[in-house]
């Protein structure tokens, strides 16, 4: 009874989005494995994100894909100015704060969205908008496959950032062991900001992509932000190629259970997932230890 | 801590001061408004400090709305379907958020922080799904039109006081006793509770469930008070509210739910002259600004200058 040409595209789809998803939990995976907190306002960066890009697409008729970067560079700061102004403020108190922070940073990122760009959905438009790759029976349009390619390359900087410069290596060393670090001469503050801005600007590259690939509105972080999460805790905390692993698997688990049990379960799915596996290892597939 | 005044003689005058006032309230007001306001206070009195007694236990949830709309719908559908007796229909309401609060703390309890904020918030959303899945009981986004609990005003003002009054004690009670003391050391350091003895799955649970019932007693009130109740009970708005309150009053007093209501509804209501987008930010802004310059919240300020004036 199951359609085959649906489900390869369901498959198909489900890998597209599970890139977006890995660009978000890789930002969030990175933040918590240098600074030890989890943002809950990472989907907020998300959002911006979007915005930023629709606005360069929109006021200045920057091309969508080149506006990812400058939505990119605009977030980065807007992350440091929050890891300034709020999250390091709170570094080493009781970890609850870091909830309650990141819950008060979701009321003022969601509703300034509301009043700067109103609640209605908005829509970035490409060059190749109508334009479809097909294999046979099976299409796949030209936004999605160039948005797996910027993935690609967004990820493979992140490593050489990680690997080969020296901030890179100043960042594994914080996210091995901050006192350690500091007491090599590592300023650990400036990493932190570092780190921050780096997460942030990979969830504004998510959301650019999310904008392109469906719609805008001031409420679509949280949902991502969400399964982000999930796929972290597949993926193991701190670990980025973990999350690169669990986004995929998580894209294609969603997509699949929407095509067998309709939509109005995607999100519900994502949730279940992360309960069944929390409850089989309550610190994470591939984590280890707290 | 035994240093608090706990002599008999203050706590009755205590006792007798409050039920004066909340007799004479309504005979000064006339303002229907401000009734209206204080209603939502005592609810939301209520539903913060269920928050609060699973904070108790080092627990933090954020969906809690969960419980606060299966306690509403579960009485809605009572009363509409088999036209069961309000009071029993209001009390059955906390049972059923107590019995899923039960369920979602079976796998709440060997979560922490993040990971129990996360899965709590989930399951909001989870429940929320279901809720209109089966839309031929629950009829989906529309929702219901609630049934009266007690007809006006004025007589859902003296429900929810004698409400807010038990729920209060109760959590007093609770605290004080054996159980809240093993909350406290659960809180503390789970680790060396569970090595004293502390049976902490046990207590979690039973934090779990204590909370969802007064949650859903809430909730109950709520939906019968505001008339209709849909999906939109669920929302992240009403999951965060009690823990903004809480946090603003000061965690873990029970105090702080109490005070923190006050203030938060009362800002929340004196902020209606600006549009209710603006009003958003606001209190985003004023949670953040009260986690760094008053992590102890309001309630504890409170307590430091009483003493110096006492």
């Amino acid at each position: 009874m199951i359609d085959t040409v649906t489900l390869a595209l369901t498959l198909l789809w489900g890998v597209a989005i599970g890139c977006i998803y890995i660009l978000m939990a890789a930002g969030l995976n990175l933040i918590f494995g240098v600074m030890k907190i989890v943002n809950f306002a990472h989907g907020q960066f998300l959002m911006l994100g979007a915005y930023m890009c629709y606005w360069s697409w929109f006021l200045l008729g920057i091309n969508p894909y080149v506006a990812v970067l400058l939505s990119m560079a605009i977030v980065s700061v807007v992350g440091i100015l929050v890891e300034r102004l709020c999250f390091s403020r709170i570094l080493g108190t009781s970890k609850l704060n870091e909830i309650f922070i990141s819950l008060g940073l979701i009321y003022v990122f969601d509703y300034s969205a509301v009043m700067l760009w109103t609640d209605k959905p908005k829509n970035i438009s490409t060059p190749f908008e109508y334009s479809a790759l097909s294999f046979g029976i099976v299409s796949i349009s030209y936004d999605w496959l160039i948005s797996i390619a910027v993935v690609s390359v967004i990820l493979a900087s992140l490593f050489l950032l990680l690997e080969k410069t020296k901030v890179g290596r100043a960042m594994r060393a914080t996210s091995q062991d901050g006192v350690a670090a500091m007491l090599m001469g590592i300023n650990v503050n400036r990493i932190y900001m570092v780190s921050f801005g780096v997460g942030s600007a990979l969830a504004a590259a998510a959301g650019s992509l999310f904008g392109i690939v469906f719609s805008l509105n001031p409420y679509m972080g949280s949902i991502p932000a969400v399964k982000a999460f999930a796929i972290i805790i597949l993926g193991g905390l701190g670990s980025i190629s973990g999350a690169i692993i669990g986004g995929l698997v998580y894209g294609l688990a969603e997509n699949t259970a929407t095509f067998f049990l309709g939509g109005i379960w995607r999100h519900a799915v994502a949730f279940a997932v992360l309960i069944l596996v929390l409850i089989i290892k309550p610190t994470g597939l591939f984590g280890e230890g707290k | 801590m035994f240093k608090e005044n706990n002599s008999l003689p203050s706590h009755i005058l205590l006792a007798a001061i409050t039920i004066a006032a909340i007799v004479a309230v309504p005979q000064f007001l006339s303002n229907q408004y401000i009734i209206h306001v204080i209603i939502l206070i005592g609810i939301y009195i209520i539903y913060s400090s269920s928050w609060n007694l699973l904070a108790f236990s080092g627990q933090a949830s954020l969906g809690h709305a969960a419980f606060l709309g299966l306690g509403g719908y579960f009485s809605t559908l009572l009363i509409i379907n088999f036209g069961l007796n309000p009071w029993i229909s209001m009390v059955a309401g906390g049972i059923f958020a107590a019995f899923i609060g039960f369920l979602i703390g079976l796998t709440c309890v060997r979560l922490r922080e993040w990971f129990l904020a996360m899965v709590t918030f989930g399951f909001a959303v989870i429940v929320e799904t279901i809720i209109l899945a089966m839309d031929w009981i629950t009829q989906g986004t529309t929702g219901y039109a609630t049934p009266s609990l007690v007809g006006s005003r004025i007589n859902y003002y003296y429900l929810v006081m004698v409400l807010v009054i038990t729920t209060i004690m109760a959590v007093h009670l609770i605290v004080k006793s054996r159980v809240g003391l093993a909350f406290s050391a659960i809180r503390e350091n789970e680790l060396e509770a569970e090595n004293s003895g502390i049976d902490t799955v046990k207590y979690k649970l039973l934090a779990f469930t204590l909370s969802a019932f007064f949650a859903g007693i809430a909730g109950v009130v709520l939906a019968h008070y505001v008339g209709y109740i849909s999906n939109e009970i669920f929302s992240f708005h009403h999951s965060f509210m009690p823990l903004i309150m809480a946090v603003t009053g000061g965690l873990n007093t029970v105090g702080g739910p109490v005070i923190g209501s006050i203030i938060v509804l009362s800002i929340w209501e004196a902020l209606k002259i600006i549009n209710p987008i603006q009003r958003m930010i606001v209190i985003g802004v004023f949670l953040i600004l009260v986690v760094i310059f008053m992590p102890r919240g309001i309630f504890s300020l409170i307590k430091k200058y009483a003493r110096l004036i006492i």
